[in-house]
């Protein structure tokens, strides 16, 4: 059974497509990434999911529950992180988790919400009201996390918080998925997807243009080649280049190759010739997803 | 519905009860303890009859119950449906404009349990008001020669003003619940508010607009009429009557509204049915 289902999820505000036919499914244990531009629905559809606004048609399952005619069971199942996370006023940070447990009708583990508080840095004594935006994010990190729902649903997560703390989210976030729980979060940040999910989904403009296993995705992206020759080489050498392998630019001794489907037969190629250095990079999901917007555009 | 949500919205309007129901307490008692220095100065004086009409009294300024319509009882209700407007309105639309709401409802409870729990501590705020404002008679009236006047009809006249409060905080509700802000709900509900209060005044003096009188609110709250007439039971069923009709729309709508939407959602009625047929 899936963690999350998502099928042919349409939501019109009036002539306003937002959603137009997602479909998505999570298995249980992944981190999966929701990847889009601002405004290409990543919000609308977690909305939707969480049964805050209604779909104009299709369906949402959370562990085989009907996320809009189960939907209390359903968010028993879910911790969930607003993208921009309002507290109710006149509380400390500490009332806020006691003031959501009661909400929630369960009390989270204290020795398991006070590694939360710590781990992340927040001084739980402070009214809400005179956090920083990432001090509140912060809080909300913890309420996200606090009750060890099986289901951690995040809105752009790390947004306000310094990279020390953006680390101790992502690790945290590994944790949640080593312990068989799901988490599944939206971000236009590439670097934290491809630092910490297994799959990925690509949304724009309210439809999802790809879904893709990021180490699968690694494994068969081309490779970015940089040889620094002994020597210069003749003019047309690179004619004779094998067919996976494009020459990206050249300027003297050094140059810059492409290899599709592995970098053997580039390899058997620059034996030909004196190597004094060699760099095999693998292409960052932002080269990917600019490529793959490049594509979809031509 | 949920204890801990109920305990935290009434705790939310702790200073709305402390400064509406301290204010009005204060007046209350400025009111009856300058009593005694009116009466001589009013029984001399004479007010035209419609003039003494359109405040909801008439007679003798002089005698205790008609001073304390004028003075307090014909006003004060108008008072309290600010508070109705206030907190009515800004029980879900104001969560939802300040952006609390959507975390919230993404908590595993109902939205009728939430909007239960914000309609139950509306009411048990202006109960609490009306009993903050009630210590006001009893500082003062045990001194102040009021006959026929007693300490009960003064804090029954005074409890007599929730079944419009609740009324119209259930209206406020169902219009934050299709309004597209809290402002704009409140926007209107001032209006609303407004508008039946000035209707019900001239309906007192104009005839041709007695016909309105039924179809007026403010009219069944009897405020101006209370102390010289007494409680009209049947005018008070017929507010509640109204306002639990107007909490169950208002339930409904909220049931289907889409949050953050930003936008009208008259169609949230017919959503919300659907919802809680589901």
């Amino acid at each position: 059974m899936d963690a999350l289902r998502v099928e042919r999820l349409v939501k019109h505000y009036g002539s306003v497509q937002a959603l137009r036919g997602v479909d998505l499914a999570v298995r249980p244990g992944e981190v999966f990434g929701f990847l889009g531009p601002n405004g290409a629905g990543k919000s609308t559809a977690i909305r939707v999911i969480l049964d805050l606004i209604r779909p104009t048609s299709g369906h949402v399952a959370v562990f085989g529950r009907d996320a809009q005619r189960e939907s209390v069971a359903t968010r028993r199942q879910i911790g969930y992180l607003p993208s921009d996370p309002v507290m109710p006023p006149g509380m400390t940070a500490r009332q806020v988790f006691d003031f959501y447990s009661d909400v929630r009708g369960e009390r989270p583990d204290p020795a398991y919400l006070q590694g939360l508080v710590e781990r992340f840095g927040l001084d739980a004594a402070r009214p809400v009201s005179a956090l920083s935006r990432g001090n509140r994010q912060k809080v909300g990190l913890v309420l996200a996390l606090m009750h060890r729902a099986p289901l951690v649903i995040l809105d752009e997560p790390t947004t306000g918080l310094d990279p020390l703390v953006q680390d101790e989210v992502e690790a945290a976030l590994r944790e949640v998925a080593a312990e068989g729980r799901t988490v599944f979060f939206s971000s236009h940040i590439l670097a934290e997807v491809e630092s910490i999910c297994s799959r990925a989904a690509i949304v724009r403009q309210g439809q999802i243009v790809d879904v893709f296993d990021l180490a699968e995705q690694r494994r068969l992206a081309p490779r970015r080649v940089e040889v620094q020759f002994g020597r210069a080489p003749d003019e047309g050498a690179f004619d004779a280049l094998p067919a996976s392998v494009q020459l990206v630019s050249q300027e003297g001794r050094r140059a810059v190759l492409e290899a599709r489907d592995g970098v053997d037969a580039l390899v058997k190629f620059l034996a030909r010739y004196e190597v004094a250095d060699l760099s095999v990079r693998q292409p960052t999901l932002e080269e990917l997803f600019v490529g793959y917007y490049r594509e979809e555009e031509s | 519905m949920n204890a801990g949500l109920i305990r935290r919205s009434v705790r939310d309007l702790r200073w709305h009860i402390l400064w509406y129901g301290a204010g009005l307490a204060v007046y209350a008692a400025f009111i009856v303890a300058l009593f005694p220095t009116f009466r001589d100065f009013l029984g001399d004086t004479q007010y035209p009859e419609e003039f003494l009409q359109f405040f909801g009294t008439s007679g003798d300024l002089s005698s205790p119950d008609a001073f304390i319509t004028t003075e307090y009882n014909s006003f004060v209700p108008v008072i309290l449906l600010i508070y109705a407007v206030v907190v009515g309105t800004g029980a879900l639309a104001g969560d939802e404009g300040r952006g609390t709401l959507e975390n919230l409802l993404a908590q595993p409870i109902s939205r009728l349990s939430v909007f239960v729990s914000r309609a139950l501590a509306l009411v048990i705020g202006a109960v609490l008001i009306c009993a903050v404002n009630s210590l006001g008679w009893v500082a003062v009236v045990p001194f102040v020669d009021l006959a026929p006047l007693s300490l009960g009809d003064l804090v029954l006249a005074t409890f007599t003003v929730l079944p419009v409060v609740a009324f119209f905080g259930a209206l406020a509700m169902l219009a934050g619940a299709v309004a597209p802000s809290r402002g704009m709900a409140a926007g209107i509900m001032t209006a609303v508010v407004v508008a039946t209060y000035l209707l019900a005044s001239f309906a007192q003096v104009i005839e041709a607009l007695e016909w309105t009188r039924n179809f007026n609110p403010y009219y069944y709250s009897d405020g101006a009429r209370v102390l010289t007439e007494g409680v009209v039971w049947w005018h008070q069923a017929v507010l509640v009557a109204g306002a639990l009709v107007l909490f169950a729309l208002a339930a409904v709508a909220f049931s289907g509204r889409e949050i953050m939407a930003g936008t009208w959602q008259p169609r949230a009625l017919v959503r919300g049915l659907r919802a809680v047929r589901a």
